[in-house]
């Protein structure tokens, strides 16, 4: 909830209110709706020659989350287990799903002012205790699906706050840019998500760009791995070096982009490289991560002008474009030496 | 079976030999019972964010092969039970 000012005098007449509270889309009925309760409680106030007051009406802002559970099976959707508004269930799993898609909702919000992935006020479904055993989450296309890991690599999904903004932030990257999931563009698909998911964890834990972590995952292996999460944006390539896992395979460099068919085109190796732009110029540029470095790739994202085939160059242009758009030299150059001490050069 | 992707990024394979393994009747009733080429030619490569992707190889004792690529999205129910147990068996060793 939130005061909202009553307007001095309604412009708008009652009737093209009401009719837009009837028929329009339903962020209209709610503007709509509001406008008409002000008017109201404004013109009751005028007529009583009463000074006029704040009316406090519900937020249009807010995240409507769903949170429903496959009870360990592979059907999707699942049973609503907890809706917007209700109180924790006690399932840390449901109750993860639901803090953590709220967290990137006031990300997008607060920063950016994103109103949910489409900027339309998109519910926001989630559904845990996906599958058995199941070592993985991911954006259908509708909803984020978590699973509960299988108990001796990982643990449940929803234990990474960062997991759930970079599974969020897929929707936002094919609401917006559409970056094509396959070979460079696929790979900067997968560092957006990495880059705001790990945003929404940064704010979450109010850190600036010197104190994060910049790892993407940590909390999420079980103590009988030898890592400390899936991937580090600061030191691709160090995250994990473990009997079982394997090692870190992520490049930190251009020179170090990996061809493979696998994860088609390595999208989640070769994210390692835009990862640790985004991390050299956030920490050049200081503060939070998500005001000034945060914005310029936010604003890259939604400008417009990157087609879904984006390549890595590209990227880095448009990403110098935005710099120099809403900010000065000073975040140009940071941009521009993020790059190219990455070996991309735009 | 090598499967790629996902949200960690890793690589994981499993392989069995129907032969010598002790689970190998169970694989080989799962590969009698599966139609290969059929799926192979309906198989779909469909690659949502963070899914998993399968190279499903089949080599049988005729030197006949089959290569199945598959999205996680598009899984046919009929392949589900042989990949479960393939991921598990790649767990465990």
């Amino acid at each position: 909830m939130k005061p909202i000012r009553p307007l001095m005098c309604g412009i708008v007449p009652p009737y093209l209110l009401e009719n837009i509270a009837r028929r329009g889309s339903e962020r209209q009925q709610a503007a709509a709706t509001r406008s008409l309760a002000l008017d109201l409680v404004h013109r009751q106030a005028r007529t009583a020659g009463r000074p006029t007051v704040t009316v406090t009406v519900p937020a249009e802002d807010g995240p409507r989350r769903t949170v429903a559970t496959a009870d360990g099976s592979t059907t999707l959707p699942g049973r609503v287990v907890r809706s917007e508004g209700e109180p924790a269930t006690g399932d840390a799993a449901t109750d993860e799903a639901y803090d953590g898609l709220g967290a990137t909702y006031d990300l997008y919000l607060s920063a950016y002012d994103r109103h949910s992935v489409d900027d339309a006020g998109l519910p926001l479904p989630a559904t845990v205790h996906y599958g058995l055993d199941y070592d993985n989450a991911f954006w259908d296309g509708q909803r984020m699906v978590f699973g509960d890991g299988d108990g001796e690599l990982f643990q449940r999904f929803t234990i990474a706050v960062d997991v759930i903004g970079h599974e969020l932030t897929h929707a936002v990257t094919e609401a917006t840019a559409g970056l094509l999931y396959q070979g460079q563009s696929g790979a900067l698909n997968e560092s957006v998500s990495d880059v705001f998911g790990s945003l929404v964890k940064q704010q979450v834990l109010g850190q600036d760009a010197t104190e994060a972590d910049w790892l993407i995952g940590a909390g999420l292996f079980t103590e009988a791995v030898q890592g400390v999460a899936l991937r580090s944006m600061r030191a691709p390539g160090t995250a994990y070096d473990d009997d079982v896992l394997g090692r870190d395979p992520q490049p930190d460099h251009l020179r170090g982009y990996v061809e493979t068919s696998d994860d088609n085109g390595g999208v989640h190796i070769n994210s390692g490289i835009p990862n640790h732009a985004f991390y050299l110029a956030a920490t050049s540029l200081g503060g939070s991560a998500w005001e000034v470095a945060g914005r310029i790739w936010y604003d890259t994202l939604v400008s417009g002008g990157l087609k879904p085939d984006a390549d890595f160059a590209t990227f880095a242009a448009a990403t110098v474009l935005a710099a120099q758009a809403r900010f000065g030299t000073a975040e140009v150059l940071a941009v521009r030496s993020a790059w190219d001490a990455v070996g991309v050069t735009g | 079976m090598v499967r790629s992707g996902g949200v960690a990024g890793r690589r994981v394979r499993a392989s069995v030999d129907t032969d010598t393994d002790p689970d190998g009747d169970w694989y080989a009733g799962q590969l009698a019972t599966l139609d290969l080429p059929a799926l192979a030619a309906t198989a779909s490569t469909e690659a949502g964010p963070d899914r998993y992707q399968y190279v499903l190889s089949v080599h049988a004792d005729d030197g006949s092969q089959h290569r199945l690529e598959l999205g996680e999205a598009g899984l046919p129910d009929a392949l589900r039970p042989l990949v479960t147990q393939l991921e598990s068996r790649a767990r465990s060793h």
